[in-house]
């Protein structure tokens, strides 16, 4: 296994199939991944739409408080300026609808925006709601009771008073001036005209002049009182007192209400017009800023995907490459040890197949490849071997009939029984020589020799003893020859010699040589031979024939001469 | 109306400005009070005064029983000019004597029954704290403090006077250095900031048209867009001229808030919606004691002024008369004086308050100097930092510096109408 450690992990790891899946599985997880990120980006990108209704919804909550607190504010005048009685129930409407609008906003979570805006201003508007209705009921029911002393309580002390100063009419004396009581009646028509006007629908009213109104009246009476009845003036005195003391209490409450309703009340309605616009600029900013976050996260989620899908492309490129590299090495080695297989490689297969794959499947195929290779191999070595003995053989047998062939070939040129060449031979050399020693110009030269008496030893000893004399004296020209001189029976108990390159003298010296080598061998135990020669020598223009005539010219001239001798014949 | 944040500031015992009326509709009990066991002096007035301590020290001093009955200003008001039955004395400020007075509700108040008259200050006396400083303008307090021959109040001395001064101090706004750089008192500190146009959308006004119309008035003649004959009365054209500047200043956005209340005012400081706006001064401990800073400016200008009043009920008769001169005595002996000096005010007899003060407390809140410790509150609370100097320096210099003092003014009701088109614009 330690043998392993050099494969990459990838194949170390995984089988040839798991390894494609995993590129497929690896796109597929991108594609699962991709989907949930996308799912999950939509997700909060909904929580947030959803916070932007909120807070738009909230906002427009909040734009409706205001719109109710406008209104209120000028129902409020309405009623307790302009004495409109209506107005009065719209204010309560509007009031309920305020509220109302302001628990949804604190309360319900489908507008969550406000109070998580600004709890503390939502409680502030809801105790200026609270404080702007009291003061507003306040107001109106001070207005009430002012109307009522009005009525019930200033009205009849006016009278009162108007009727006590008609009384005294006509009884102005001198230190009353003339008119005093009409002046008084117009005081008291003023009074009650400022009385009017302190509830406010008549208009508005100056302090300062009620007072200086009252003050005049008591100035005057305390003038006209001496002329009244002791009994009338103190009933006068009781009620201007009260009329007095009542138009002031009556001024306070006008004060108080209009103190309300132009101070207080109003205050509070500007407040909540502030808190309310504050509130829903608050949730307009978040709104706003919930617009933004979406836009960015938007933009966000496009580079997140973008950013996955090439990271993940990426991955899945770089391990697919890496993957794919693994199974293309495995490949090529196994090309490679296919095609060293195919080159007749014996070599063990050297490939590591962690696993039974394809891959394993083609080793083992290359194992068999392998198998077959070196079986080929035996198979062609035996072959050879045979192919080599049966050359050499065949080799041998040629030789052997070269062999053949040159003895036939020797065996034709060769006298049978002195082993000299033949008749046949010699004419075939001589020619040979004659026509070389023409192209050369060397010298050339032949002896005839012929036993002498040989008819004498076969009819004596017999054609055995005669033949033994011929192989012994062939022996002996044999022996005493040199280089390239050729020796050959002629025919019977003549033997030719040939000398290439000797000339005549030359040819005469080896034939004297032979002849005395001859004679004095004992070549037969019974009687000496002896041999004449004939030399001769090829002179200009010689042919076969005609140096052959004058060497047996010469033999025959020996013969003549007696025997045992050289002639030559130049 | 506002019955929490009412009883709220009682605890906190701070001074409030007028409040609307919703209490009077429950206010107005005719009080009537079973009498078995010698009076019981009721004393009607605001939460800045009538605190539990201290009606629970005047009831041990002075072995009587006392019942405060505090409310809104303007629902105390009503009910003193209205009701006299129903209460001996009436603790508010001096602008509500002239009306008062008028209603002839309540009575003259006798100085040789009072022990400790002589020892009251010039201030009250004569309007002047020394002799250099100008008067105010507006309602002086000497000028509607001795009633006269022929009735009316005037500034010669008599031997009758229609109120008791007691407490008083000197109003102005108060501001957050922190947004607004720090001004040198007397110096750089101007009303005018509260028209200022780097301020706009950032100032607070004191929701009282009383009182509001002269820090609009002080703060416009300060930027030059107006000028009075008198600060202290003004005609109705003025006033109607002054409404049209600051109409015109409210509608491009210069107020953010008409505070009605002191905890509304520093609460609107502390929610960073405001930088500067008329305060009083519990509202700027308020909004220190919330951790933001805030000063309570020395205009150079000169502070609005006010004087605390005591009123002798009209009705109040024999006994109920003499515990009232013995409560009104109690309130000059020092005790008191010492208890509001804690929260800021003066009292018109300070040489008796001194003898209730540590020294270094005297120093602080009289003479102006730094203090050397935390100086506590009259219920012990710390108020105070060591080594803080009160703005404005000490109480003469500050009084040396009286632009107005509050007044209800003839054109008060003109005022009013054109109050919430001010507040509405």
């Amino acid at each position: 296994m330690s043998s392993r450690r050099h494969l990459p992990w990838l194949v170390r790891r995984f089988a040839l199939r798991k390894r494609l899946s995993l590129v497929v599985w690896q796109a597929v997880l991108l594609v699962v991944l991709l989907g949930l990120v996308a799912l999950l980006l939509a997700n909060v990108t909904r929580l947030r739409v959803n916070e932007l209704i909120r807070a738009s919804d909230a906002a427009r909550l909040m734009r409706e408080v205001r719109i109710e607190v406008d209104g209120m504010q000028f129902d409020v005048y309405r009623a307790v300026i302009a004495g409109h009685d209506s107005a009065g129930v719209k204010i309560d409407q509007r009031f309920a609808r305020a509220r109302d609008l302001l628990a949804t906003c604190r309360d319900d979570d489908a507008y969550s925006g406000c109070s998580g805006s600004a709890p503390d201003r939502l409680e502030r508007l809801e105790r200026h709601l609270q404080a702007f209705h009291a003061g507003y009921r306040e107001a109106q029911a001070q207005q009430h009771r002012l109307t009522n002393s009005l009525h019930d309580d200033l009205h009849p002390l006016v009278n009162r008073l108007r009727m006590a100063f008609r009384g005294l009419d006509g009884k102005a004396g001198a230190d009353v001036p003339p008119g005093i009581v009409q002046v008084n009646e117009v005081r008291l028509d003023l009074i009650e005209q400022q009385a009017q006007k302190l509830t406010a629908v008549a208009g508005p009213f100056h302090g300062t002049e009620i007072d200086d109104q009252i003050d005049a009246l008591i100035a005057d009476f305390d003038r006209l009182a001496d002329r009244m009845e002791p009994g009338a003036r103190a009933q006068a005195e009781a009620v201007l007192g009260e009329l007095s003391r009542l138009m002031r209490e009556m001024m306070q409450r006008a004060r108080g209400y209009l103190f309300l309703v132009n101070v207080v009340v109003a205050a509070d309605a500007f407040e909540m017009r502030v808190l309310a616009g504050l509130v829903e600029s608050d949730l307009r900013a978040r709104r706003d800023a919930v617009e933004q976050a979406i836009q960015t996260g938007t933009g966000r989620f496009v580079l997140i995907m973008l950013l996955l899908v090439l990271v993940g492309a990426t991955l899945i490129y770089q391990s697919g490459n890496a993957i794919t590299a693994s199974v293309i090495g495995q490949i090529r080695r196994i090309t490679r040890v296919f095609s060293e297989l195919a080159g007749g490689s014996l070599d063990p297969v050297q490939f590591d197949s962690p696993h039974r794959d394809e891959i394993d499947d083609l080793v083992r195929a290359a194992q068999r490849f392998r198998d077959e290779n070196i079986e080929i191999r035996d198979l062609l070595d035996r072959h050879e071997a045979l192919n080599r003995q049966l050359e050499l053989r065949v080799a041998e047998r040629t030789r052997m009939l070269e062999d053949s062939n040159r003895e036939l070939g020797r065996l034709a040129r060769t006298d049978r029984l002195t082993g000299l060449l033949n008749r046949r031979a010699l004419d075939e050399i001589l020619r040979e020589a004659i026509e070389h020693s023409e192209r050369s110009g060397d010298a050339l030269g032949i002896m005839f020799m012929d036993l002498d008496h040989f008819k004498d030893v076969n009819d004596t000893y017999g054609h055995e003893t005669g033949d033994r004399v011929l192989v012994a004296v062939a022996e002996c020209i044999r022996s005493q020859l040199v280089d390239g001189e050729l020796a050959g029976r002629w025919g019977g108990e003549e033997f030719v010699v040939i000398g290439p390159g000797k000339d005549g003298e030359a040819m005469l010296a080896l034939a004297e040589r032979l002849r005395v080598r001859i004679q004095g061998s004992d070549l037969n135990g019974a009687a000496a031979i002896t041999i004449s020669i004939g030399v001769s020598a090829r002179g200009p223009g010689d042919t076969l024939q005609s140096l052959v005539e004058r060497a047996d010219r010469a033999l025959y001239r020996a013969k003549h001469l007696g025997r045992n001798r050289c002639e030559s014949e130049a | 109306m506002n019955e929490t944040t009412e009883r709220s500031s009682a605890v906190a015992g701070r001074r409030r400005v007028l409040k609307g009326l919703a209490l009077a509709a429950v206010g107005f009990p005719a009080i009537i009070r079973a009498r078995d066991a010698g009076p019981t002096l009721r004393v009607l007035g605001t939460h800045v005064t009538l605190h539990e301590a201290i009606r629970k020290r005047a009831e041990a001093d002075l072995g009587i029983r006392i019942q405060f009955q505090p409310g809104g200003s303007a629902e105390v008001l009503l009910r003193a000019a209205t009701d006299p039955e129903s209460f001996d004395l009436y603790e508010q400020w001096s602008d509500s004597i002239r009306v008062l007075w008028r209603a002839q509700t309540i009575q003259p108040i006798d100085t040789c029954k009072l022990a400790l008259w002589d020892e009251v200050s010039s201030l009250s006396k004569t309007g002047r704290i020394s002799p250099t400083a100008l008067p105010g303008a507006g309602d002086v307090p000497n000028t509607i403090l001795y009633v006269q021959p022929d009735g009316r109040l005037g500034a010669t001395p008599q031997a009758r006077i229609s109120f008791l001064p007691y407490a008083h101090n000197v109003d102005s706004f108060g501001y957050n250095p922190a947004r607004i750089g720090e001004g040198e008192p007397y110096v750089d500190e101007s009303w005018g900031w509260l028209l200022a146009p780097e301020h706009a959308g950032r100032v607070a006004l004191v929701n009282s048209p009383s009182i509001g119309v002269f820090d609009l008035a002080l703060a416009a003649r300060a930027r030059g867009l107006i000028d009075f004959d008198d600060l202290g009365a003004m005609r109705s054209d003025e006033v109607e001229a002054l409404f049209e500047i600051a109409i015109a200043y409210k509608r491009a956005g210069q107020f953010r808030a008409f505070w009605s209340s002191v905890p509304h005012s520093a609460e609107l400081m502390l929610a960073g919606d405001t930088d500067l706006g008329s305060m009083f001064s519990p509202g700027v401990t308020q909004v220190r004691a919330g951790g933001m800073p805030c000063l309570y400016a020395a205009p150079r200008e000169g502070y609005r002024a006010w004087h605390g009043v005591m009123c002798l009920s009209a009705a109040a008769r024999d006994e109920r008369a003499d515990a009232a001169y013995r409560f009104m005595d109690w309130w000059l002996s020092g005790w008191p004086g010492a208890y509001i000096a804690r929260q800021g005010y003066y009292i018109s007899t300070p040489e008796r308050a001194r003898a209730f003060l540590d020294d270094d407390e005297w120093r602080y809140w009289y003479q102006g100097e730094p203090a050397e410790r935390a100086l506590p509150a009259p219920d012990g609370t710390p108020v105070v930092d060591a080594g803080a100097t009160r703005r404005g320096g000490s109480y003469r210099e500050r009084f040396e510096h009286i632009a107005v003092w509050n007044t209800i003014m003839p054109t008060y009701d003109l005022t009013v109408r054109r109050w919430s088109e001010l507040v509405l614009a």
